[in-house]
């Protein structure tokens, strides 16, 4: 068991590699992962390892990259036989921020079963950030929507990836301001888990 | 629309990728035959596709050996080809006819 | 109270209902109104609803409140909704916005369909549409539709056409600055109208607006056919006549401006598409020629075709993508079901597995094809492949993955389709998919010279597009019916029908040569001709349940082999000749729009002389003629005798000149219009010269007339287009550079010593022998094998 835990942290990209990370972000709280480029490889390396050890995964994508061959290859090494793991997680994608809101909003509540289930939003924000929807709606539409997903890390494990918006869109740095101030713990990743990842401490 | 996972050209390139390493460590004339193999290996890609396997690696060696089982027919009926020609040859001796077999 | 009859013109909201113009059989335009009441709906708790309803009334809102049912296609059942009909109906889109800003949490329906459309579903009638009108002074009294969108052969209105133009080259002249002293100044104002002529020399402006004036009032047009008239001609007439103080009665309902709509740029599908600003007009029509979408291909026929289809007025039809068309015929197809229309695309997908995501984001199948050259080969097409699985199979939102029934299982997927009641989407397409067929039918009956012909294929040409982006609409974002399981269940069908169809045709001894999403090249011995393949086409009809077409058999065909990768094929780049003569080109530079128009026409001229080949052999006979004359050509242009209109590479502007990172040409080029005070959107097309020096490439609106052009990047890109037409017979890029820039290398590539025999004083293409095809070994070689081999064994004993 330990040598596998060796071989996990050798080249995976960061939570994953981290089993204190891990156990961290299994706990009920909003965790965000941010950067330039939204982590989503760290986020289904993430989410590959937990359904390998047997917690059923709820993924939001809103980026539309969920690359189910890397999940596929992470869980061949992670175990003999990597179908049951990807049947244990369950994927919807959205293309708009009103299929987004419509998503989080009707998620269902993190049953305190064992082993605990967890939710990952894959790149939130993208569709946020699309120029046709007006930004006051796109700001109200996030701030209920970050609502929701508060109430569902009350009751168990929400992990948010997402990227800034392109430089040339100034006007939508807010919406990353809102999701910041909602999330009970956010790391910055500078590069495709490269760098070790800077903790900023947002709590409250 | 939709084109979430990746194109099944990137992911043979990923796994082509992860290569990387072996390719380097190996003779110069021994990277020219795995090139030769991960070339052969495009030609089903639409087959790879279809076929939707949790592991696409499998399906890049099945279609390595698919070509290279192809041009072991080809060379075996050349073979044959040749040794047929050569017989009939040493048969019935022509111009060369003072070197008997 | 009198009748009139007429053709549906214009129409548009306009002070307390709805501006309605018909044109009757005598040509004369009638304005007439009427009173309608659009509605939208609003979804959510009886509180909210109620307070809505305060709010509107508090503020004496003309709208009728009341609450009803409608469906939900999503939820496949009724709805309760509070419905809002607004009495004037130009009021609606504000007042709506106002509705959605007070309560923004409420769930919103039929919130943005256009009043036009809006007004003639609930009259049940479309544009161009002949009615019989009873009419009180000029308010409609009642409107009877004599006609039918699904008439093959109609009538259309008398309309008087007036066209306005500049003269001189044809060029986009809002590209201001034409700094360059030799060149021409911007053209005159050419207007035509009934037959004649009239010429207003821009230098003298105020004569010109007059003019134009005179014009306007005297013929009364019906229709401003324009080039260059939303960019540049509209805009100038009316600042000119607000200069001179001149009213200019462009529009025929005097107290409306002229209505404009702003430049854009927009994402889509992985592209920057522009859209130019719009200059539409009231009672009368105005389309530019130049920013007609797709109006090359299908025209003024087409573009009421799909006004009489999909409900949208011409001048709107003229301007959009056709994906806006096929759109508007599901929404009409949803009006008439009490079905609501989302405004706001909320319905996500439903959750599937990681398993069930790897075998549904596929597309159609896409084969690498066999390379080279090959001869008498069938290609088989499918018509209107993906229309025609939503049909056949019943593919629709509300269909796929239904529980209302035991549903047929689609191939790969782990869903079910419901097979008891007709999908929307279906029900859309059907009637369209089956106008397009009877008009195929009617075409191949016409003889060959029938005016009809024409109009027909103009038409159909306009379904063909509707049709095409059905489905991409089937999944697009914001796609108001759009929903990816739909779009996946389609790909799922369509890979299926092609599968099949494979392993019919292989089952009958022919050879797969290549396959692509909804067609199929194969070859059987002996089977060279039409005939040979009818009862094909009826099986592969019986076992799939769709059409299936001969497109036409190849008396040769080339698959070209990737640049990168030469032993494999590109699945779209290939080039062959019909029985009849006529060429299929896909994929090579005469393709292309970037390509400049003497390398074009060389391909061009090349591909005539081989298309003449009746085979696979007689196409390597006629190699030498088709090198000769590119020989000449290039000759031709390396001695700097091209006209540089023909040498303009054209390109399209994937982002804003400030956000090029690398100086490409058409950076460059971006650059140097920037400077002179152009400004340029994001998928904007440039066209421009590659020069010698460092500037490398001036901009079409800069050249001063002929100037030196950089001969050698015109060689590469010839050397390259030439390449492409001689690879599939063996001819690689060096050969190519002895034969065509050389003196040498007659036998073949160098480093091969001639035959005995061969004349080495004659170029081996005059002698008829040339390069030996991939994969094969000459006769010669064999022999010298043979003979190495004889002394080996009698070496060893």
């Amino acid at each position: 068991m330990s040598s596998n835990r060796a071989l996990l942290a050798a080249d995976l990209p960061f939570p994953a590699a981290d089993p204190a990370m891990l156990a961290a972000l299994l706990q009920p709280r909003l965790s965000l992962f941010w950067g330039a480029h939204t982590p989503t490889r760290a986020l289904l390396a993430c989410l590959t390892v937990l359904a390998a050890r047997g917690h059923p995964v709820r993924v939001f994508d809103g980026g539309n990259r969920f690359d189910g061959y890397f999940v596929a290859r992470l869980a061949r090494r992670l175990g003999p036989e990597p179908r049951p793991i990807l049947e244990r997680i369950l994927l919807s994608r959205a293309f708009t921020c009103f299929q987004m809101a419509e998503l989080i909003e009707n998620a269902p509540p993190i049953e305190p079963r064992r082993p605990l289930a967890a939710l990952f939003v894959l790149d939130l924000l993208t569709t946020f950030y699309d120029e046709s929807v007006p930004l006051r709606d796109a700001e109200r539409l996030l701030s209920t929507t970050l609502a929701h997903l508060k109430r569902l890390a009350a009751s168990g494990p929400v992990i948010v990836g997402a990227r800034e918006p392109r430089v040339l869109v100034k006007e939508r740095w807010p919406l990353l301001d809102q999701l910041q101030v909602a999330a009970d713990a956010a790391w910055l990743l500078r590069a495709p888990a490269e760098t070790p990842p800077e903790q900023l401490s947002l709590f409250g | 629309m939709g084109r979430t996972l990746p194109s099944i050209t990137q992911t043979f390139l990923q796994e082509q990728q992860s290569l990387a390493r072996f390719r380097r460590a190996l003779r110069r004339e021994d990277q020219r035959a795995l090139d030769d193999l991960l070339g052969a290996s495009r030609h089903h890609l639409a087959a790879a596709a279809y076929a939707s396997h949790l592991l696409p690696f499998e399906i890049m060696l099945l279609s390595m050996l698919v070509e290279e089982h192809k041009q072991v027919l080809r060379l075996r009926q050349e073979v044959e080809v040749l040794r047929m020609a050569l017989e009939r040859r040493l048969q019935t001796p022509g111009p060369e006819a003072d070197t008997p077999a | 109270m009198t009748s009139l009859f007429g053709w549906l013109f214009d129409l548009y909201p306009d002070r307390e209902g709805m501006a309605v113009w018909f044109i009757d059989r005598q040509g004369r335009a009638h304005h007439l109104r009427d009173s309608f009441t659009p509605v939208f709906y609003v979804r959510g708790p009886r509180q909210d609803l109620h307070d809505v309803c305060q709010m509107l009334r508090a503020q004496h809102a003309l709208v009728s409140l009341r609450r009803t049912e409608r469906l939900d296609l999503f939820l496949d059942r009724p709805l309760e909704v509070l419905e809002v009909g607004v009495r004037i109906p130009a009021l609606l889109p504000r007042l709506f916005r106002q509705v959605a800003d007070f309560r923004p949490h409420l769930t919103y329906y039929n919130a943005d369909i256009p009043l036009a459309q809006r007004y003639v579903l609930a009259r049940q009638t479309f544009p161009l549409a002949y009615c019989a009108l009873e009419l009180q002074g000029d308010r409609i009294l009642q409107l009877e539709t004599l006609d039918s969108p699904w008439e093959l052969d109609y009538e259309l209105p008398p309309l008087r056409l007036l066209t306005l133009r500049l003269s001189g080259a044809d060029e986009d002249p809002s590209r201001g600055a034409r700094t360059h002293p030799e060149r021409n100044r911007r053209g005159d104002l050419i207007v035509e109208v009934d037959g004649q002529t009239f010429h207003f020399p821009r230098a003298r402006s105020r004569r010109l607006v007059l003019g134009v004036r005179h014009l306007l009032e005297h013929y009364d047009p019906d229709v401003l056919i324009s080039t260059y008239g939303d960019n540049y001609i509209l805009p100038r007439l009316i600042e000119l006549a607000r200069h001179y103080g001149i009213p200019l009665p462009l529009n025929r309902d005097r107290r409306r401006a002229v209505l404009r709509r702003a430049p854009s740029s927009y994402f889509s599908y992985g592209r920057v598409v522009f859209r130019n600003e719009q200059h539409h007009l009231f009672g009368r029509w105005h389309l530019d020629r130049q920013n007609a979408f797709l109006a090359n291909d299908y025209g003024v026929d087409g573009i009421l075709e799909i006004a009489r289809l999909s409900g949208l007025p011409p001048q709107t039809v003229a301007r959009v993508s056709t994906g806006t068309g096929i759109s508007a015929m599901q929404v009409a197809t949803a009006l008439r079901r009490g079905v609501l229309v989302p405004w706001q695309k909320r319905q996500p997908e439903s959750l599937k597995t990681g398993i069930d995501l790897l075998a549904a984001d596929k597309g159609g199948l896409v084969y690498a094809p066999l390379v080279g050259l090959h001869q008498h080969v069938a290609e088989l097409d499918f018509s209107a492949m993906y229309p025609s699985i939503m049909v056949h199979f019943n593919i629709s939102p509300e269909t796929v993955g239904a529980d209302c029934c035991q549903g047929e299982p689609i191939p790969e997927l782990r869903t079910t389709v419901c097979r008891h009641r007709q999908g929307l989407v279906p029900e859309t397409l059907a009637p369209l998919l089956e106008k397009r067929r009877r008009y195929k039918e009617r075409m191949r009956a016409l003889p060959e010279g029938d005016p009809r012909r024409e109009r027909y294929r103009r038409r159909y040409s306009a379904h063909k597009w509707l049709l095409v982006t059905c489905f991409g609409y089937l999944g697009y974002k914001n796609a108001r019916f759009g929903r990816i399981e739909a779009h996946e269940a389609v790909n799922a069908y369509g890979r299926e029908v092609l599968l099949r169809t494979k392993e019919l045709v292989e089952a009958r001894g022919f050879r797969v040569l290549h396959l692509y999403v909804d067609g199929l090249w194969i070859h059987k011995p002996g089977a060279r001709h039409q005939p040979d393949y009818d009862a094909l086409l009826e099986e592969i009809h019986a076992e799939t349940g769709l059409h299936i077409a001969l497109e036409g058999v190849y008396r040769w065909l080339a698959f070209l082999p990737s640049r990168t990768e030469p032993r494999l094929a590109v699945a779209n780049r290939y080039f062959g000749a019909f029985e009849d003569g006529s060429l299929k080109i896909r994929g090579i530079e005469i393709r292309r729009r970037d390509t400049p128009r003497f390398i074009k026409d060389t391909q061009l001229g090349m591909l005539e002389l081989l298309a003449q080949a009746r085979d696979a052999h007689e196409f390597r006979a006629r190699v030498p003629q088709a090198v000769a004359y590119a020989q000449e050509r290039l000759y031709q242009l390396r001695a700097g005798r091209v006209p540089v209109e023909q040498l303009l590479v054209t390109h399209r502007l994937s982002r804003r000149p400030e956000e090029f990172s690398v100086r490409t040409a058409a950076a460059r080029v971006a650059n140097q219009l920037a400077r002179a005070g152009v400004e340029l959107h994001p998928g904007e097309r440039l066209r421009f010269l590659l020069v010698p020096g460092p500037q490398k490439a001036l901009p079409q609106e800069h050249l001063p007339g002929q100037i030196p052009y950089d001969r050698q990047a015109y060689t590469e890109l010839m050397l390259r287009a030439i390449e492409s037409l001689l690879a599939p017979v063996g001819v690689d890029r060096g050969t190519l550079e002895l034969w065509l820039l050389g003196n040498a290398g007659y036998w073949g590539p160098p480093g091969a010593l001639p035959p005995p025999g061969c004349d080495a004083g004659t170029p081996l293409l005059a002698q008829g022998g040339l390069p030996i095809p991939l994969g094969a070994r000459p006769p010669q070689a064999q022999e010298r094998i043979l003979a190495a081999a004889i002394e080996l064994l009698q070496e060893s004993g």
